[in-house]
């Protein structure tokens, strides 16, 4: 690339001459500037094909230029559908074009186009699905076909996150009517987020002609510009795309490195219009542009986008453009004006002025394709027919290689639709209008809400300002007035669309659809807009009908008959911008709770599971050898003494004078006469009469106690606790202090020993300290609640510290035991040992209909006690027959281990599952416990245990518990 | 607070986080039966962290809680100043910073060894039981919950990438508290400033204290944040 190629400054006000950037595409080295999107740098160097159509593979080169259309879709690296013509050019970067078969150049995939007559709209619906298993075999050759770029499986994603942001007042648009109104919201005392989806501030202002004084324009922008970001109440996000607006002004805006979830009191949506493209026969060759991004080409990259032009028009804004052409060093052979009589104005008249032809009551009506269809040498106008679309055959050829249509707009209002608003068509303007906005919270600026006159528009956003900040809840003075009329009836040709006999008059660019595609459609049946859309595709490309929604619904809503005015366009559904999944995913949060001790579990070797959000400890030591690892931590309870953390427990206060009494309602158990400083088993029940949890109250005081809850259940608990006393009133209250509670179990024959090391004021004897009684005092010269268990079926203490003491219990516990050869203790060993002594889980043992009489719980129920939850049910579930009964079995050693749910059969007939089983090497057998049938729970019956491999296992009933039956070791 | 050689494990109570202070540099001063990280860096260092955006451990100091109906009042009669609405806080020379949760709620956060002792009183007092409420219960905040300082310019903004709650200097006033989400967990966001320093206070159980470390460690990654400890900010409070 040579600065020949460039125009001179102060053409491309985006780029930086000083620092060249130098990239790779389709395998050949180009360099561009500093500033470039890749698109810019690629037309710089004279590529002006830059991608190849959806069906036919036709070239395509820069269209919009506005990142918003297919046309400059590029592969970069690993990452498909990267938008050229806003993404910037960065060194060392790797392009290559989407959707070609060889080369950009030579595309074996434009044989496609041959074919044409033979792929009416919907084909693919007809003809690949017959005969029957047809779609196999097409289906992968269409997606390849269909190719929009290449996923790379193996590329990792970069780091993404996600934040939140308030606002009183969201601007989106930062052109000239999103700069005013945040500037009046911000005068107001709001604070404003100003969201504004390209580089840099100014919008329309950076390009635009607007007058044939563009310095004042410039002047203008600049002051706006100055004030905004001098303004400390305003936060100006650039680069940064609203891609949805939801209920209560909820937006979704997307940064490169984040999704921001913003919160609003108002939102003034000043997002700008749409310029829209003519249709014609080879509307989409290169060299055919909007009059809009020729002016961005040549104002923000300094890039002539042609050498001799014909602008196509039907307002002002083409006359501006050809005099940006002219300025440019652009030959301008014509203007071609739609209107039989163009409105004088000052733009017309100085291109009038300067030499330029300009044919009124005409339209192209052809562009001529250069060699291999790669730009155009012309293009054939004609005089406007009498009716719309209509030509009166009287063509004319004008040589150029540059045509630019500026025909009008469509507001930038998908936004709008995200949250309840509505476009409809307006038959005076010829254009979608804002109908109506979401909620009174919602203000609309400039030319989305079909403002154009640019002083028009400086006043619509000040007054969309005001009334944001009103919105947000600001005082704000009286209500700014306005001057200017919107000249918004002046920039639409009602009818840009002149179909031609050979085709190729592209409605919609993405998606390869012509004219009679959409009439094609219709005739098929689909005489609804929405059908027409799914049927044809029509607006379902990437640009998501920017370019093809109003011209759709034109031609559809003529073809069926049906009354322009007021007509909709198809839903508009989120995303506005794409959106990548990376952004979407973000940072994860995914909660770990620790235990205090967990890192001296880790230290320790210990393989780690989850309990809920909470990780345990497993077992201690080598994952190949986890059964000696369980047998080993098992037996230092069994023979000595063994440390298990039990700080996961649910731990629940409850004080006050009806403590007794809430306790006595919620579980099953009787609990007004339970001494202080004993223990008593808890089990609850729902409604239902199924078990839901169980723990242990400790009553510290007549009006205290301490209750613990499984690990997974405690916040369920704590939840029907306080739903339950919301409508009982016991005077109580009820605090949940899992986590202020660290909690040990010390177990074995030689635990009370080790006690006794650690404290001085309780007495660790069996007579001061019996089974089921509770104790506070202090043990490591900390304060500690302890209470005697028999969870694991030995002499064992649970330990309850304040949390932050965790650890340094668990030290000199650990410490205290060396002697005694004490052994930090897992889960698994745990949960063997309270199987040997028969004692259930909740959740595992029992399920959501198990009832106590079920699970042999009906010991823990008192019959007397004039209520508790579930009563009821059990009593009446009691009453009736048990259609099962947990009950345990046992199996000689050595023999394979049933898993947890293998089923019990008897003949045909599954009579029930297991729940548990172990091999317990305390007892050389394999023990379990297991649901049958009633008549099958007496102990000798043999039961038929299907496993997971199909084989049946026949296995003994057995009274539980297995060990210690008479429970005097946990007595001692 | 005795500084100098102290080491977390030789202390009984120790912070949830204190290994990862420790891999962070950080030396130690005694807190009553803690050890509290006192810095990391030099002081000059850490008061442009603190400017900036500075993240401190405060778990070890002392901390208590209070719920029930009737508790109000009887702090009220032990002496202890509180705010009259819910979701506020107001300092107390005695006891530290005392927030409202609740109605019945109240959370007395400490800013030294001698505010702790005289929590250690006030607890002695309803551990006794004679004329305390009938209800409500005595809270080991110290023990439930981690806490922790975030500092500086950049920190409305980290919270704004965990919290959903608007925590805007503008919006969320000094001693405002909030009860809510972060990083999805459940925590207690208390508006702290220090010495004109934009700051808060943000306890969470001590159960997710490492991971919630980790969620506001990567937070902060991009606006260049760091540890400070409680001498820098003693200095800064004055």
């Amino acid at each position: 690339m040579s600065d020949s190629t460039r125009l001179p400054a102060p053409a491309g006000s985006l780029i930086d001459r000083s620092a060249t950037r130098t990239f790779t595409f389709e395998g050949r080295q180009y360099t561009g500037y500093a500033g470039d999107t890749i698109a810019s740098a690629l037309l710089a160097n004279g590529v002006n094909v830059l991608s190849r159509s959806f069906k036919y593979h036709r070239p395509r080169g820069p269209l919009v230029f506005n990142g918003q259309d297919t046309n400059c879709f590029l592969q970069v690296g690993s990452t498909p559908n990267v938008r050229a013509d806003r993404a910037p050019l960065t060194e060392g970067l790797n392009a290559t074009p989407q959707n070609v078969f060889g080369s950009l150049r030579f595309d074996f995939g434009s044989a496609v186009g041959l074919l044409a007559p033979f792929l009416p709209v919907g084909f693919y619906y007809k003809a690949f699905y017959k005969p029957r298993g047809a779609w196999r075999f097409w289906e992968p050759v269409i997606r390849r076909m269909a190719g929009l770029g290449k996923l790379d499986h193996d590329a990792r994603p970069a780091y993404r996150d996600k934040a939140y942001r308030f606002a009183d007042t969201v601007v989106i648009g930062a052109g000239p009517a999103g700069l005013a109104a945040a500037l009046e919201a911000s005068s107001h005392g709001a604070s404003v987020m100003l969201v504004e989806a390209g580089p840099r501030l100014g919008g329309s202002l950076n390009y635009a002609r607007f007058m044939v004084e563009r310095d004042r324009v410039v002047t203008a922008r600049d002051e706006l510009v100055a004030a905004v970001e001098a303004d400390p109440n305003i936060e100006v996000l650039t680069d940064a795309a609203c891609t949805g607006w939801f209920d209560d002004n909820w937006l979704a805006v997307m940064l490169e490195e984040r999704l921001l979830k913003v919160r609003a009191k108002s939102v003034v949506i000043a997002s700008g219009s749409i310029e829209q493209p003519m249709v014609f026969r080879n509307n989409d060759l290169p060299g055919v542009m909007l009059g809009s991004a020729a002016q961005r080409l040549m104002r923000e990259y300094a890039i002539q986008p042609g050498r001799r032009a014909v602008v196509a028009t039907a307002n002002s804004d083409g006359y501006g453009v050809a005099l940006d052409l002219l300025d440019h060093g652009v030959e301008v052979a014509a203007v071609v004006d739609l209107r039989a009589v163009p409105p004088d104005c000052e733009l017309s008249r100085a291109v009038a002025e300067r030499g330029v032809r300009i044919i009124t009551g005409h339209t192209p009506y052809e562009a001529l394709p250069a060699g291999g269809k790669r730009g155009i040498r012309g293009v054939v106008i004609d005089a406007l027919g009498h009716g719309s679309g209509l030509v009166a055959g009287q063509p004319q050829t004008i040589d150029c290689d540059l045509l630019c249509t500026s025909i009008g707009y469509t507001p930038a209002g998908q936004l709008v639709c995200h949250s309840g608003g509505a476009l409809a068509y307006d038959e005076k303007l010829a254009m979608l209008t804002i109908e109506q906005l979401p909620g009174d919270t919602a203000a609309a600026a400039g030319s989305v809400n079909t403002v154009f006159n640019l002083y028009a528009v400086f006043e619509d956003g000040r007054h969309a300002g005001w009334s944001a900040a009103r919105a947000a809840g600001l005082a704000v003075g009286a209500e700014p007035g306005r001057e200017h009329e919107s000249d918004a009836g002046t920039q639409n040709h009602p009818w840009p669309i002149f179909p031609h006999p050979k085709g190729k008059d592209f409605i919609d660019f993405d998606e390869d659809l012509q004219v009679k595609d959409i009439l094609h459609a219709i005739e098929d049946g689909y005489d609804d807009l929405d059908l027409v859309k799914r049927y044809s595709t029509v607006v379902m490309g990437p640009s998501q009908g920017r370019y093809s929604a109003l011209n759709t619904l034109r031609v559809a809503t003529r073809a069926t008959g049906r009354e322009l005015h007021g007509a909709r366009v198809t839903t508009q559904r989120p995303p506005f911008e794409p959106e990548t999944i990376n952004n979407l995913a973000g940072r994860a949060f995914q909660p770990v709770k620790y235990t205090p001790m967990h890192q001296r579990h880790v230290d320790a070797g210990a393989e780690l599971i989850s309990a809920g959000a909470w990780l345990r400890p497993a077992y201690y030591g080598d994952r190949d050898q986890v059964a000696a690892a369980i047998e080993r931590e098992a037996r230092a309870i069994r023979e000595g003494v063994g440390l298990i953390d039990v700080s996961t427990l649910g731990k629940i206060e409850i004080r006050g004078p009806d403590a007794a009494e809430f306790l006595n309602r919620v579980y099953t158990f009787a609990y007004v006469k339970q001494p202080i400083g004993k223990t008593r088993y808890l089990l609850m029940t729902e409604a239902s009469g199924a078990i839901t949890d169980d723990g242990v109250a400790c009553r510290l005081a007549e009006d205290h106690f301490y209750v613990t809850a499984t690990t997974g259940g405690v916040d369920a608990v704590y939840r029907n606790m306080m739903r339950l006393n919301a409508e009982w009133c016991l005077q109580i209250d009820i605090t949940n202090v899992t986590g202020a509670w660290a909690a040990v179990n010390l177990a074995g024959p030689e635990s009370r020993k080790v006690l006794e090391k650690l404290t001085d004021d309780i007495d660790c004897s069996s007579e001061g300290f019996p089974y089921l009684f509770y104790r506070e005092g202090h043990v490591a010269g900390v304060p500690a609640r302890l209470a005697r268990v028999g969870f694991v079926g030995e002499l064992g203490y649970e330990i309850h510290v304040p949390a932050g003491y965790g650890e340094h219990l668990w030290d000199a516990i650990l410490a205290a035991g060396a002697d005694h050869g004490i052994r930090p203790v897992g889960v698994e060993a745990q949960r063997l040992l309270r199987l040997e002594k028969g004692h259930l889980i909740v959740g595992q043992d029992t399920d959501g209909l198990t009832t106590p009489h079920e699970a042999g719980m009906a010991w823990a129920v008192a019959g007397k006690k004039p209520f508790f939850v579930g009563k009821r049910a059990v009593e009446v579930l009691a009453r009736g027959p048990l259609t099962r009964q947990l009950a345990g079995f046992e199996l000689p050693a050595g023999s394979p281990v049933p898993q947890e749910c293998n089923i019990v059969v008897r003949g045909e007939e599954i009579t029930g599952r297991v729940t548990s089983a172990a091999a317990s090497p305390t007892l050389n057998k394999v023990i379990g416990l297991a649901y049958v049938a009633p008549d099958q729970s007496e102990p000798g019956t043999t039961i038929q245990i299907k496993l997971s491999d199909g084989r049946l296992l026949p296995a003994k009933i057995v009274t539980a518990p297995f060990y210690d039956p008479d429970s005097e070791r946990q007595a001692l | 607070m005795n500084q100098n050689t102290v080491t977390p494990e030789a202390q009984p109570y120790r912070s949830f986080v204190y290994r990862q202070l420790q891999a962070a540099g950080a030396h130690f001063s005694h807190c009553r039966q803690a050890a509290i990280a006192a810095g990391y860096a030099g002081a000059d260092i850490e008061q442009a962290r603190l400017q900036r955006l500075a993240l401190a451990d405060l778990s070890p100091l002392p901390r208590l809680g209070f719920k029930g109906v009737g508790v109000p009042a009887w702090l009220q009669g032990q002496g202890v100043n509180m705010p009259e609405t819910a979701n506020t806080a107001v300092a107390d020379p005695q006891y530290g910073l005392v927030a409202r949760l609740g109605y019945n709620e109240l959370l007395l956060l400490g800013r030294d060894a001698a505010q702790g002792d005289a929590q250690e009183r006030l607890a002695a007092t309803w551990q006794a039981g004679a004329d305390i409420p009938a209800q409500g219960n005595l809270l080991l905040r110290a023990h439930s919950h981690a806490c922790f300082g975030l500092y500086g310019a950049f920190a409305d903004q980290v919270l704004a990438k965990l919290c959903a709650v608007d925590l805007r200097p503008r919006t969320f006033a000094q001693h405002a508290a909030a009860l809510t989400s972060v990083a999805r967990v459940g925590a207690i966001i208390i508006r702290d400033d220090v010495a004109g320093v934009t700051g808060y206070q943000l306890l969470v159980d001590g159960s997710y204290a490492v991971y919630l470390l980790d969620c506001l460690s990567d937070a902060m990654t991009e606006f260049d944040g760091d540890f400070i400890g409680l001498d820098t900010l003693a200095a800064a409070a004055g």
